[in-house]
């Protein structure tokens, strides 16, 4: 008895010993995609302005374009043949015209103010010149399976365009605000018998399965930004306009049967290019605000209170703009109009941004469209928004949200930004596509930016 | 020298045993009976469960043993970026050993030595894992050499009182990314310090079969004092950025911290049923509260910071252990136990270091022992309850899963 017993015990330990227990693996590790996730995602579309693109850092450049925000979705909801026009490096933008494709940070502080206390960056734009291989005029895509890609581009997003754009422009001269690259990414004329298709119609013969449409925002920005060549005076697209305009597009999209989501405008004030330039005189020795002889501070000569100072004040301010004429490199003249951005202008620019939201609004909502909140999330961004360990921010450069021309978001903000499109594309068609993940998208941007191409 | 010499034989890098990092698994005979021994406390490792069961040891005697803990856990989230993501922890394997002397120099009064690791914590994810901003790499090793004199008052009741070195060391490591340049470097703390601690115990025969036990350890306040931080990040192909990297990034630089290691408070009743059945039902609690935060300062600023902070905030735990002895016949053994811990971190404040919540620990026991010699051998399973978590500070919300599998053989000689 005493022996059965033992020898039961010492089984029951061996027993124990053997089957040691082991975590249960989930049956679902990440989400999987069911047939409809599939469906949906299987001819996605993306449709705008800027952003919409990929374009940031002040160009539309190929290993951007690749972590654009419509790019990580199609890669999250499998989507089988997905094609950008993908520009060849150093890209095309709002510095093409003087021969200078994106932005490069060269220092995040100058060596040759080595006695700063706040660090001053130096961002330089790289010259067509240091590419040889590159053709801006005639061909500017990365290779010819880009340029004679047999259907429309996936993203038919245009930097650089008005609402009403997307349904009528086809050309740069063919357009109501002249953007160039209208030309590359339309490819106007097609080949018989398609001929002139503005960016609406060429989606429309695709038959999207999806479209995420995002436009308005460079409306508003136009007005607001300062340009070397196309300064924009008053808004080019009043709300009254923007309403007209965009009901018509959300018409046509609807037309095409295919399911619509829409982001609506941020919130563009918040944005880096207009909080980063001190409306005080910087010591540059220093790189902190100059003093007077009271202390106080030394404001530049044309602004005011309450004024916004653009970025590219920067470089006018370098030439002795808006420096009293007691400070040695002044060159007499008043900091430009153009590089500052007055109480009036702003409000002008928050009561188009609040106009068109509510335009975005009624017009969506009329139509069961959803919209996803944009505005909402880049006020979060400018507030601090923290997931897993990773910080952005509004701060210029360093925050890590904005490209280098303090507008566009860059790739990592683009991560994030999928994210709140796919949210609303799994709620408004209950499904689970998994969303982006954040830190390995973080982690393969170390390897897109070229000039970072590790040892 | 010979400390980390015995340290590393010593090996107590082990992870959630017991609540907080804690480990209560220091003999083998204990283990089989889910801890429940304070009462008891009569063999040899009541130098570590009970100082003053060693009043009762005959002649010289000795203990050695060790405890294979595998650690298993996961991490299913971030919810807000995919509430199926889901991550594995590397699977743990570690070897917290334990060695106890006892020596009864006269009727009353019995001296004790211990060597053993009660805290210890050591989490490793994967390469590249969604939280590798909070945490990559952690390891807590501590060790406590414990010398202890028991008093016989009466027959019936004995005072034990002891104090004991402490050793720590920690290795902490996460990855960073430095923003301005897309780019993933490495941070490592490593530092170690020494201390000391106090522990009394108190065993009372109420009456023929029911004794009782009370024990008390002090906190262990260690200062690292002298550690290290190292910073790498990968060499790039522009020298711009490298050097901006080791501006702000030193390769290695002093760093200092402190931590509290808590003290603790146990009771025990332990009945004998029959003349061959026993059983045990302790109440211990840990004062885990002194673990508020784990602050890191520089000698040379890193990223611009000369100091980092990250709160933990854990809270006062106590465990219920209850344990069954069987004697089968004159060299067989059998146990078998039920504990349950409470958790010391609260939901917010659970992050991958040391993801916690109430443990269920189920043990089984076997003993051998003929004339001088013994040995046991013990099977505990740790069962972590799922911690979900939906308020994290660090902006880590998910569900963590944990579990352990713990054996114990513990050899023994009486002279």
């Amino acid at each position: 008895m005493k022996n059965k017993l033992f020898a039961l015990s010492l089984g029951a330990v061996l027993l124990a010993i053997l089957a040691a227990c082991s975590l249960n693996e989930p049956r679902i590790t990440s989400s999987t995609l069911n047939a409809n996730e599939i469906a949906l995602l299987s001819r996605l579309m993306g449709i705008g302005d800027d952003i919409m693109a990929g374009y940031q850092s002040a160009a539309l450049v190929e290993p951007h374009q690749r972590n654009d925000f419509l790019a990580l979705i199609a890669r999250q909801g499998q989507t089988s043949m997905f094609q950008q026009p993908y520009i060849h490096y150093p890209g095309l933008g709002s510095e093409s015209y003087a021969g200078y494709g994106t932005l490069e940070l060269k220092y995040l502080d100058n060596p040759e103010t080595p006695n700063t206390i706040v660090p001053d960056p130096v961002i330089d734009a790289v010259p067509f010149s240091d590419y040889p291989n590159f053709d801006p005029t005639t061909n500017p895509f990365i290779d010819d399976s880009v340029k004679l890609w047999p259907y429309p581009y996936n993203n038919l997003a245009v930097p650089g365009i008005y609402v009403d754009d997307v349904l009528h422009g086809v050309s740069k001269l063919r357009s109501r605000s002249k953007s160039g690259l209208l030309d590359v990414i339309l490819r106007n004329p097609l080949p018989d018998p398609y001929g002139y298709m503005s960016a609406f119609e060429q989606l429309k013969v695709f038959h999207p399965s999806l479209v995420l449409c995002w436009v308005g925002t460079y409306d508003i920005l136009s007005y607001a930004m300062y340009s070397a060549i196309n300064p924009v005076t008053s808004p080019p697209t009043s709300k009254e306009d923007f309403a007209k305009y965009f009901a018509e597009l959300m018409d046509s999209l609807k037309s095409t049967n295919a399911a619509v989501i829409v982001g609506n405008i941020p919130d563009i004030l918040d944005m880096p290019y207009f909080n980063t330039v001190s409306r005080f005189v910087i010591d540059t020795v220093t790189n902190t605000p100059a003093k007077d002889a009271n202390g106080n501070l030394i404001p530049l000569v044309g602004t005011h209170d309450g004024d916004l100072i653009l970025l590219p004040a920067k470089a006018f301010i370098k030439r002795g703009y808006g420096l009293p004429a007691s400070f040695a490199n002044s060159n007499g003249k008043a900091l430009p109009d153009d590089v500052i951005l007055d109480p009036s202008e702003q409000q002008t620019v928050k009561d188009l941004i609040d106009g068109f939201n509510s335009v975005i609004d009624s017009v969506c909502l009329f139509r069961k469209i959803p919209v996803v909140d944009m505005y909402g999330f880049f006020k979060d961004i400018n507030n601090g928004y923290s997931i897993a360990g990773l910080t952005v921010d509004a701060k210029f450069i360093t925050g890590g949200f904005y490209s280098l021309d303090g507008i566009h978001p860059s790739d990592l903000g683009h991560a994030l930004i999928a994210n709140q499109w796919l949210d609303v594309i799994n709620t408004t068609f209950h499904m689970s596509i998994p969303l982006v993940n954040v830190i390995e998208a973080a982690d393969h941007i170390q390897y897109s930016d070229s000039l970072l191409v590790r040892k | 020298m010979f400390k980390k010499a015995l340290l590393i034989l010593l090996l107590p890098a082990s992870f959630l045993l017991a609540s907080g990092f804690s480990i209560y698994e220091q003999g083998s005979r204990a283990t089989g009976m889910a801890g429940a021994f304070l009462a008891r406390a009569n063999n040899p490792s009541a130098v570590f469960y009970n100082p003053a069961g060693i009043a009762g040891l005959q002649g010289w005697q000795l203990q050695i043993g060790t405890t294979a803990i595998q650690t298993q856990f996961s991490f299913t989230g971030p919810v807000e970026m995919d509430p199926y993501y889901y991550s594995e922890a590397k699977k743990g394997l570690f070897f917290p050993s334990h060695f106890y002397a006892t020596y009864a120099l006269n009727p009353k009064i019995s001296l004790g030595l211990g060597i053993y690791s009660p805290f210890g914590l050591a989490s490793t994810w994967k390469d590249k894992w969604v939280g590798r901003l909070l945490a990559t790499n952690t390891e807590l090793r501590t060790l406590y050499v414990n010398p202890v004199v028991a008093y016989k008052i009466r027959d019936n009741l004995s005072l034990a009182a002891g104090f004991s070195l402490v050793y720590a060391d920690v290795v902490l490591e996460k990855d960073i990314l430095f923003t301005p340049r897309h780019l993933f470097g490495h941070s490592k703390l490593e530092a170690n310090a020494t201390g000391y601690s106090f522990n009394l115990g108190l065993h009372y025969r109420l009456a023929e079969k029911i004794e009782i036990g009370f024990v008390y350890r002090s906190t262990a306040p260690l200062d690292f004092n002298d550690g290290t931080a190292y910073f790498t990040f990968p060499e790039t192909q522009n020298d711009i950025v490298n050097q901006e990297v080791a501006t702000y990034f030193p390769a290695k630089t002093k760093a200092t911290s402190s931590l509290t290691l808590p003290s603790s408070y146990g009771l025990g009743i332990a009945y004998d049923m029959t003349d061959n059945l026993s059983l045990e039902f302790d109440y211990i609690a840990m004062g885990w509260h002194t673990y508020d935060k784990v602050k890191v300062d520089f000698a040379q600023p890193v990223a611009g910071q000369t100091e980092s902070v990250n709160p933990r905030n854990y809270k006062d735990t106590f465990s219920l252990r209850f344990g069954l002895e069987y004697k089968l016949d004159r060299h067989f053994t059998l146990r078998v136990g039920y504990a349950w811990d409470y958790h010391a971190v609260p939901a917010a404040y659970v992050e991958p270091t040391l993801p916690e919540n109430d443990r269920h620990n189920y043990t089984i026991g076997l003993g051998y022992r003929k004339s001088r010699f013994s040995v046991d051998a013990a099977y505990h399973v740790l069962l972590q309850d799922d911690r979900e978590v939906k308020n994290s500070v660090n902006d880590f919300n998910g569900t963590y899963t944990g579990l352990a599998n713990i054996l114990g053989l513990t050899f023994g000689y009486a002279f």
